[in-house]
């Protein structure tokens, strides 16, 4: 570079590695942020590998001195003493949450592809109901969501858990959103060929929203992974619980019981992070996408 | 678009099932799954809430309803001090967080925007609490009041009791208070700080060589170019972070309105007047925040 600029200058071989102050300046400023947005992060995982001693320490210590896996014994032993076997619980997350992520996926992207794309009569007056919709917590929902399911017949059944949240009005927002991109030519060409609307679908529209589905499928993850007000709801057969309400269970039984709770929180937490982790730049990507438009 | 064309003028008869009409039935077969699904657990239920929330329960099996008109919003209103003093109280909160993460997440976002090692792994770090926020597992840390703990032990690293003792007790609550409101803020940037970078990245890099030709300062730059530029970013970001506090899961309000709801008397009627007027009041404020920052985006839009 031949612009001279301020700051300290590395010589490392033959080239000088330029570090300007205000560089460093950046550096230390953003880290000192991420410290404070990850710091809960790392408090978790730290926290599963304290002794109980350290535990009920009080004021309490950020960093773990003497690391043990006993919370984890303490875990299987306090999961083990349930009536229901702890896989059965995490097979009925893992199920209600595959099949939800799928549904969710596969129906928002076919509606937000019509809306987006074909000119319906009636799409603005739907889109403006699915943006004051937004707004709504679905915690005030609560009894009139109850009697519905429970007209349905669902109540006790795996659907339960998984119909109310297929069809969420983020999700569809979101996906809207980046239909929008699809170029129409190539939906027009793909007409010209014959194509059914089906096929063009298939094979042109839903490959072009992979980017979205990445962050579908990380949004309704976790909210299905983490959902415990659902479960306590819905369902009153114990063997149909799911992990947030067995882990929680686990919390009632006092202060022994506090180590075996911080495992189970870390084991809970794991799955989100490695989802994020797996398909964290599209996810960003799409955010920002969407965001524009 | 060949379903603009209008085909029905040529032909002299009208079929029922013209091309509109198939392409329209196409068109809400796609959108019917997503449709049934909504009306029913999601809109559905919302209307029934507003309904509820005029009404009296009858009968609890099966939820019959007798209309008693605006009783329960008066009762929210003039009575309940418990409800209007969170209401005020979040409120003041709203107002105090918004214009921070806004200023907060515009900052990140603009450092973020400079080329530099370990951008990307940043960017993921900003935009987790977004993920693990709405979390199960984070809601019962917070239960717990591990993030105070978390917070208290932060706090001894940065602000060591020696110094702390050197700079007085007022000053050392002060910096303890700034530091608290920090990581409640950062928690909520997440989703801004994207929105803001895409705006970032939308602007014309020519408008910023047009300006180094004109020797501009960085600061400058920023002011008369990246700010004006990334208006529309901050509209949606302000309605964004209003709707976000309101829906937030520990909004001391909703729960209050969960509250009571489930326990106690179970007076579900008047928990859903009480979540309306909240809705009333997000709806004008965002009407509000439309109205105030319009004059400053049609300016960018002329120029």
């Amino acid at each position: 570079m031949a612009m001279v600029r301020k700051g300290l200058h590395i010589k490392m071989g033959k080239s000088y590695l330029q570090i300007s102050t205000s560089r460093v300046l950046l550096y230390i400023f953003i880290t000192a942020l991420v410290c404070f947005t990850a710091m809960p992060l790392i408090y978790v995982v730290v926290t599963a590998f304290k002794p109980i001693d350290e535990l009920l320490k009080f004021p309490p210590q950020f960093f773990v001195r003497k690391p043990t896996m006993q919370n984890f014994n303490d875990l299987i032993v306090a999961v083990g003493s349930t009536s229901v076997p702890f896989l059965r619980n995490i097979a009925n997350s893992v199920f209600t949450t595959v099949v939800t992520v799928f549904l969710a996926v596969f129906v928002s992207s076919l509606g937000a592809y019509s809306m987006a794309k074909m000119d319906l009569p009636l799409k603005k007056q739907i889109f403006s109901v699915i943006v004051a919709a937004l707004m709504f917590p679905g915690e005030v929902t609560t009894i009139p969501n109850y009697l519905i399911v429970d007209g349905l017949g669902m109540i006790n059944t795996y659907w339960a858990l998984i119909i109310p949240k297929v069809a969420g009005a983020f999700n569809f927002f979101l996906m809207k959103q980046f239909c929008e991109q699809i170029p129409t030519s190539l939906l027009e060409a793909a007409r010209i060929d014959g194509a059914t609307e089906l096929k063009i679908f298939t094979r042109i529209v839903f490959p072009f929203l992979s980017p979205a589905w990445a962050t579908l499928i990380v949004f309704t993850f976790t909210s299905c992974w983490n959902d415990s007000s659902g479960p306590l709801i819905y369902i009153t057969n114990e063997a149909m619980r799911t992990l947030p309400i067995a882990i929680s269970s686990i919390s009632t039984g006092g202060l022994a019981r506090q180590g075996a709770m911080t495992a189970g929180t870390l084991i809970m937490t794991a799955p989100t992070i490695i989802i994020y982790t797996l398909m964290q730049r599209r996810v960003i990507e799409t955010m920002a996408h969407t965001g524009i438009k | 678009m060949a379903k603009k064309l209008d085909i029905n003028a040529a032909a002299p008869k009208q079929k029922f099932w013209n091309l509109k009409r198939k392409e329209n039935m196409n068109g809400y077969l796609f959108i019917l799954p997503w449709l049934l699904g909504a009306a029913m657990l999601f809109i559905f239920p919302i209307y029934r809430s507003l309904e509820m929330s005029f009404s009296n329960i009858i009968n609890y099996t099966d939820y019959t309803i007798e209309f008693v008109g605006l009783t329960h919003y008066k009762t929210a209103l003039t009575g309940d001090t418990e409800y209007l003093n969170s209401l005020f109280n979040n409120i003041k909160n709203m107002l105090q967080t918004v214009p921070f993460v806004n200023v907060f997440s515009l900052l990140i976002a603009v450092m973020l925007n400079r080329k530099f090692k370990g951008r990307t792994l940043f960017r993921a770090i900003f935009f987790l609490p977004v993920i693990l926020g709405s979390g199960f597992a984070m809601g019962q840390l917070m239960n717990q009041g591990v993030d105070k703990e978390a917070m208290e032990t932060v706090k001894e690293v940065l602000l060591p009791r020696q110094v702390a003792i050197y700079l007085g007790e007022e000053l050392t609550n002060a910096i303890s208070v700034f530091l608290n409101l920090i990581s409640t803020i950062m928690w909520k940037c997440g989703v801004p700080i994207v929105i803001y970078l895409a705006g970032l990245q939308g602007v014309p890099s020519s408008l910023y060589e047009a300006a180094r030709v004109d020797a501009a300062t960085e600061w400058e730059m920023f002011w008369l170019i990246t700010l004006p530029m990334i208006t529309p970013m901050m509209l949606l970001n302000m309605v964004f972070t209003v709707v976000d506090s309101f829906t937030d899961s520990q909004n001391w309000l909703l729960r209050l309105i969960e509250r009571t709801s489930f326990s106690g008397d179970y007076e579900y009627e008047y928990a859903a007047a009480m979540a309306w007027i909240f809705f009333v009041w997000i709806i004008v404020l965002v009407a509000v925040i439309f109205l105030v920052m319009r004059p400053f985006i049609n300016k960018v839009k002329d120029n």
